[in-house]
């Protein structure tokens, strides 16, 4: 079974060039997804966008220059995202990255490849819904959830005085009548063998550890809170409203379909106290991602299909991307009510984040400033790509389960009739 | 920022919608004005406030209440509401391209097509909501304040009369029956779930223990000290204490098409089962129409002694929607105790009462089921603090939602626009009930988003502006 990566290429903008790739990924939106970069015919990406990060003076008067950014989620590795793309649409890739600087001037396959390999990030955290669920997975299983409600519709079996067990039983031999319908006896899998010999080792090796250094990690731990809370007394919030113009530019690209992209970026605290938090704080997420959430919810939410952290420029600033369902409104409102604390904990880090106390405290819970500081960092996500941009995830966990209980007979036929 | 205690509601300041529906002035309408002489109307804005109903009184023979616009802010002080610090639903206004497509104001509730507030009729700038014990007593009302608006250097843009007032809106269903109720303005004998004041009240300690986003102005902008004072001490003059945000939006029901749905799906070879028609009635609902009481409650006829009852939860009684179904119009509207996380818990019901409205609406058109050509509709007005997170989000992430509470693409049965048509899902045991060929019912035809200012806000705002 296949597992999610996230893959993220940046590349400065050439000189001059910034207005005209601006204006190509805003005109032709939907139209670089489809025809430049023809991802509909990629069957491993579930998600991907375009767009530009601004240039930006960090506080130590250092310019960053414009760059642009190509994030996807795919099955599989990156080398083998970065393969399909170039081989099924090279015209794109060129039109798009060859306005960036050191683009092969004559580019074959190998080179583009190559190119976009050396622009890579890593996510330094990364949280997937359901880990291990492909795209053809959601696919079969969206088409299986149709079917039924069309055998179901038709009036095709007999349900009159029938038992849930058997309706089980009727809908699955109808469903097996028709063509392309063989994998259902075959039930969801999980993560491989491979990643979860791999994920129990770590996560019984990193308990361990945690505990034998216990007696010198919490002291510090401790002594830490203390450090952050002095310098949380000098911490300046932003206030007042975002710009309306860039207010108006982020929603173009809202708001058209089930989900929304989010893409935000921020300048770290200075400091290495902020810089060692944080650098903490995303591996506890990242840890937290592959071990407790990989299921079906991120910290109780369950409107995230994926997110990422990205640390850039020298940790000195982290690009935030998420592809979630429902509008930005119920998202923030979905944060600020249920993981605040985690919010605060790596946003917090964040120069003009709301302030927060201890770490966890305040932040996101000022609701008025968190939703300002959200919408003013946010960056338009220009070109946004949904493999199914009309289902949640909450609709996809729902397929899941039709398939498995059609599967296996394990599940309880009583639970299972009401998903229908 | 450390959670603020609330302080007693300023009820002389509040225009009185905010305590009332006025449900003893059975007539009302609701004058839309355009503004097109500033200097004229500002002095006759400003006797208004001097008549305007307060949230102190109980007004037996009239009532008046005034509202603007963002554009009307703009007319009358020339600066624009985003400016001046509104919150942006309300500066930006009801009909921007981003605000439709999350409204669902597209196909059929175009703005394009709406008899006001839209692109191609006169913009409104004031609406001056009057009522009245009796007819007679409502068009003396009007006839003065329409007679007035001339010397004000004012027009009417659109009169918007109303049915005498009844509670059933005019699908013929119960309407109303459960709303918020701010503490101080509760009668004792009313039950509901307390919401607190600063969900509808601006510079009020909201359900998140803040005072929401409003207009705080530099205190040398009200030289006249017109204007209250910022509660948390910052010296800035508060234009937005004791005021709120209306939310108005005509929509026009097509009693006709709902009674050949229930008609057409209730049929067998001709013949009409009435009780299977009322019972999908109140499937698509969630509450019986003949006496309002709950599915949740009573599922299987309609038991006249929950005849409107309003203390219930659905995860705790019917997490499946066996009884009431996940996509009926009122379980989207109010979803009570059953959102995540942990539903049937104190924290889903928190998570609810940030998304409360306080509606205060009033039907429109000749009474009753029979047919008409005559239009006929709800004047659907609603009060919040926070335009964003309370109208849009139930009207986007709940009414409209087609996938809302897991569902897969159902729209609500009731208000929800449509492409084409929709299907309509009855969960029951051991099969769904799934009912299909659902025309839109409602119909958008105008509407804008208002700001209910408190009465010395009204007097600022109606000054002679400080530039």
């Amino acid at each position: 079974m296949a597992e999610q990566v996230a893959v993220t290429v940046r590349a400065q903008i050439a000189d001059g060039r910034v207005g005209a790739v601006t204006r190509l990924l805003s005109n032709r939106s939907a139209g670089i997804a489809n025809e430049d970069l023809r991802l509909a015919q990629l069957p491993r990406v579930h998600f991907a966008r375009v767009f530009v990060v601004e240039s930006a003076t960090l506080r130590s008067g250092e310019t960053i220059p414009a760059s642009l950014v190509y994030m996807a989620d795919v099955d599989g590795s990156l080398a083998r995202h970065l393969r399909d793309l170039v081989e099924n649409a090279a015209p794109g890739v060129d039109k798009l990255f060859g306005l960036c600087v050191g683009y092969p001037a004559q580019p074959d396959d190998a080179r583009r490849i190559a190119w976009l390999r050396s622009h890579t990030l890593p996510a330094t955290a990364y949280y997937v819904h359901c880990v291990g669920r492909s795209v053809e997975r959601v696919s079969n299983e969206t088409r299986l959830y149709g079917c039924v409600q069309d055998i179901l519709d038709r009036g095709e079996i007999a349900t009159n005085g029938a038992t849930p067990a058997q309706i089980r039983t009727r809908i699955r031999d109808a469903v097996l009548r028709r063509a392309d319908f063989s994998w259902i006896t075959d039930p969801p899998h999980g993560p491989g063998l491979c990643r979860r010999v791999r994920d129990c080792v770590q996560l019984v090796g990193v308990v361990a550890l945690l505990l034998i250094a216990a007696p010198v990690l919490v002291p510090v731990a401790l002594l830490w809170l203390v450090l952050v809370r002095v310098i949380e007394q000098r911490d300046s919030q932003e206030e007042g409203s975002p710009d309306q113009n860039h207010v108006d530019d982020v929603r173009r690209y809202e708001d058209l379909g089930a989900q929304n992209p989010f893409t935000g970026v921020g300048e770290i605290k200075p400091g290495l106290i902020r810089l060692v938090t944080i650098r903490v704080a995303l591996a506890g997420l990242n840890f937290a991602c592959r071990h407790l959430y990989s299921r079906d919810n991120l910290a109780g939410i369950d409107t995230i299909h994926f997110a990422r952290w990205v640390l850039l420029d020298g940790n000195r600033r982290l690009i935030f991307a998420s592809s979630y369902d429902g509008s930005l409104e119920s998202y923030m409102d979905d944060f600020i009510s249920q993981v605040a604390w985690g919010i605060n904990l790596v946003f917090g880090n964040g120069a003009g984040f709301p302030r927060t106390r201890w770490l966890i405290l305040g932040g996101a819970r000022d609701e008025i400033r968190y939703k300002h500081y959200l919408r003013r960092h946010q960056i338009p996500t220009r070109v946004f790509y949904s493999a199914y941009p009309h289902r949640t995830v909450v609709n996809h966990d729902k397929f899941t389960t039709v398939h498995a209980g059609i599967a296996s007979d394990t599940a309880d036929p009583d639970e299972w009739t009401k998903l229908l | 920022m450390s959670p603020v205690t609330n302080d007693q509601l300023e009820s002389a300041d509040i225009q009185g919608l905010l305590a009332r529906g006025f449900g003893n002035l059975p007539w009302a309408s609701y004058v839309m004005v355009h503004i097109a002489e500033p200097s004229p109307a500002r002095s006759l804005v400003r006797e208004w406030a001097n008549r305007v109903t307060p949230a102190n009184a109980s007004p037996l023979d009239t009532a008046m209440n005034v509202a603007l616009t963002a554009q009307g802010v703009r007319a009358l002080t020339t600066k624009s509401a985003v400016d001046l610090g509104f919150s942006e639903p309300y500066a930006t206004g009801m009909v921007t391209e981003y605000r439709s497509r999350l409204l669902g104001d597209a196909g059929k509730n175009a703005p394009a097509g709406w008899e006001w507030g839209g692109p191609n009729s006169e913009p409104v700038h004031l609406a001056v909501l009057l009522y009245a014990a009796s007819e007679a007593r409502l068009s003396e009302l009007q006839k003065s304040v329409i007679g007035s608006l001339a010397t004000g250097g004012m027009r009417v843009a659109k009169l918007l009369g109303t049915a005498e007032l009844t509670d059933r809106e005019p699908f013929g269903f119960h309407d109303g029956i459960s709303q918020p109720v701010i503490a101080e303005f509760a009668s004792t004998s009313r039950e509901g779930d307390v919401v607190k004041s600063g969900e509808f009240v601006l510079g009020y300690v909201n359900e998140y223990s803040q005072r929401t986003e409003r207009p705080l102005l530099a205190a040398d902008s009200d030289p006249q000290r017109i204007l209250p004072h910022d509660p948390d001490g910052s010296g800035a003059a508060d234009l937005g204490r004791n005021g709120s945000y209306l939310v108005f939006r005509q929509l026009r029901q097509d009693i006709a098409a709902f009674e050949d749905f229930l008609t057409r799906s209730a049929s067998v070879d001709g013949h009409v089962d009435a009780a299977a028609k009322e019972r999908l009635a109140a499937k698509l609902v969630g509450r019986w129409r003949e006496s309002g009481a709950p599915l949740t409650l009573s599922p299987d006829y309609d038991d006249l002694s929950y005849a409107k009852a309003n203390r219930f939860g659905y995860h705790e009684q019917d997490p499946d929607g066996l009884r009431c179904p996940l996509g009926a119009h009122v379980r989207r509207a109010n979803p009570r105790d059953s959102l995540p996380p942990n539903p049937g818990t104190e924290e889903s019901r928190q998570v609810n009462r940030r998304h409360r409205l306080l509606r205060r609406g009033r039907n429109y058109g000749p009474g009753g089921t029979e047919p008409s050509d005559a239009p006929r509709g709800l004047h659907f007005l609603c009060l919040n603090a926070n335009i964003a997170r309370q109208y849009e989000f139930v009207q986007h992430s709940w009414v409209n939602d087609p996938n809302f509470a897991g569902m897969v693409g159902v729209e609500d049965p009731l208000t929800g626009p449509r492409a084409g048509t929709t299907s309509f899902v009855e969960p029951a045991v051991p099969l769904r009930r799934r009912h299909t060929g659902l025309p839109q019912f409602v119909q958008v035809r105008g509407g804008a988003y208002f700001f209910l200012p408190g009465i010395r806000a009204l007097r600022y705002l109606s000054s002679t502006p400080v530039i």
